[in-house]
């Protein structure tokens, strides 16, 4: 005949290296305030949680994602010309190039000069006060 | 039954100031019973070592808050039921039986009996401990593993004391007459 007491802790005494155990790898070192070996890899196991719990489950949503990215990226690559390609496409322009050029903009400076003038113009032809106006005008 | 409670001589003071070798020994006196207590309530051999772990880590943390010594075990299992309870709700479990054990009537029943096993009903009894509601559960082994005083289970628990003695009244009457069908 045993008490209830005995027949609990015995039935878990097998468990007891574990806790001992438990003592020198955790408690006793956060007992002096080192820090536990798990936590010296808490980026790891930050890392592998956002694994386990964010990415692993939905990996084939992640991995149709990062397809579509790689796609994106490839075709972006294919159809846009490098700098130095652009570059060397493009010739040094001849002296008839060259002299077209400025007669172009010898003619863009003359159009844009003279667009100041009808402002004035226009402003001269509005009639001016009646008190301005020559006597004639009225008598007529 | 041995007797186990906190009149024993324990290093608490010097475990306070922050000693090593005291904690370690109020560790090696803890580890085993309150182990149990918890394995018996979440049923998990690597949840209950967590458990344990993180109930000495929070009284390593806040013994400043334990104002009586000789209370120490008390305190200690009331840290380990929290972490439980916590268990429990995370688990999202079992919430129906806390409330159902909540409501149970008292009984001013204070039941001295102490169950004695005989070795060939010790695996039926284990099996209807493990059967019984959660709150029974933990008031007969807070009971029975520590001998804590009814005031000491319900500050644990925090359950009324009332509420306790029913517990513990309903809790042995089941086991007894589980005993008393098995006997010759």
């Amino acid at each position: 005949m045993k008490p209830l007491r005995d027949i609990l802790l015995n039935r878990h005494r097998s468990v007891e290296p574990k806790l001992d155990r438990m003592w020198n790898e955790t408690l006793a070192p956060e007992l002096r305030g080192e820090p536990a070996p798990e936590r010296r890899n808490v980026l790891l196991a930050v890392g592998l949680k956002l694994w386990g719990e964010l990415i692993w489950p939905s990996r084939r949503v992640w991995a149709g994602l990062a397809c579509v990215w790689v796609l994106l990226i490839a075709w972006n690559t294919a159809s846009t010309d490098e700098p130095q390609r652009v570059a060397s496409k493009t010739e040094p322009p001849t002296g008839m190039e060259f002299q077209a050029l400025i007669e172009q903009r010898r003619m863009l400076a003359q159009l844009i000069e003279p667009t100041s003038e009808p402002s004035d113009k226009r402003r001269r032809s509005l009639p001016g006060p009646r008190s301005d106006r020559p006597v004639g005008v009225f008598a007529a | 039954m041995p007797v186990v409670t906190e009149r024993e001589q324990l290093p608490v003071a010097q475990a306070r100031a922050g000693n090593a070798e005291a904690w370690e020994s109020l560790f090696r006196r803890y580890r085993l019973p309150l182990y149990v207590y918890v394995f018996e309530l979440v049923r998990d051999e690597q949840t209950s070592l967590d458990l344990v772990q993180e109930t000495f880590i929070n009284a390593f943390r806040h013994i400043a808050t334990l104002r009586e010594d000789s209370k120490f075990g008390s305190w200690l299992f009331g840290i380990a039921h929290q972490k439980c309870i916590q268990q429990w709700r995370k688990r999202d479990r079992d919430v129906g039986l806390r409330e159902e054990l909540a409501a149970t009537p008292e009984i001013g029943d204070n039941d001295p009996l102490e169950l004695l096993i005989r070795e060939e009903q010790e695996a039926n009894v284990m099996k209807l401990l493990s059967e019984l509601p959660l709150p029974q559960r933990s008031a007969l082994l807070l009971h029975f593993v520590e001998e804590f005083s009814l005031e000491e289970i319900a500050r644990i628990t925090g359950a009324q004391v009332g509420t306790v003695k029913s517990r513990l009244h309903y809790a042995k009457r089941t086991l007894r007459q589980l005993l008393e069908k098995q006997s010759p």
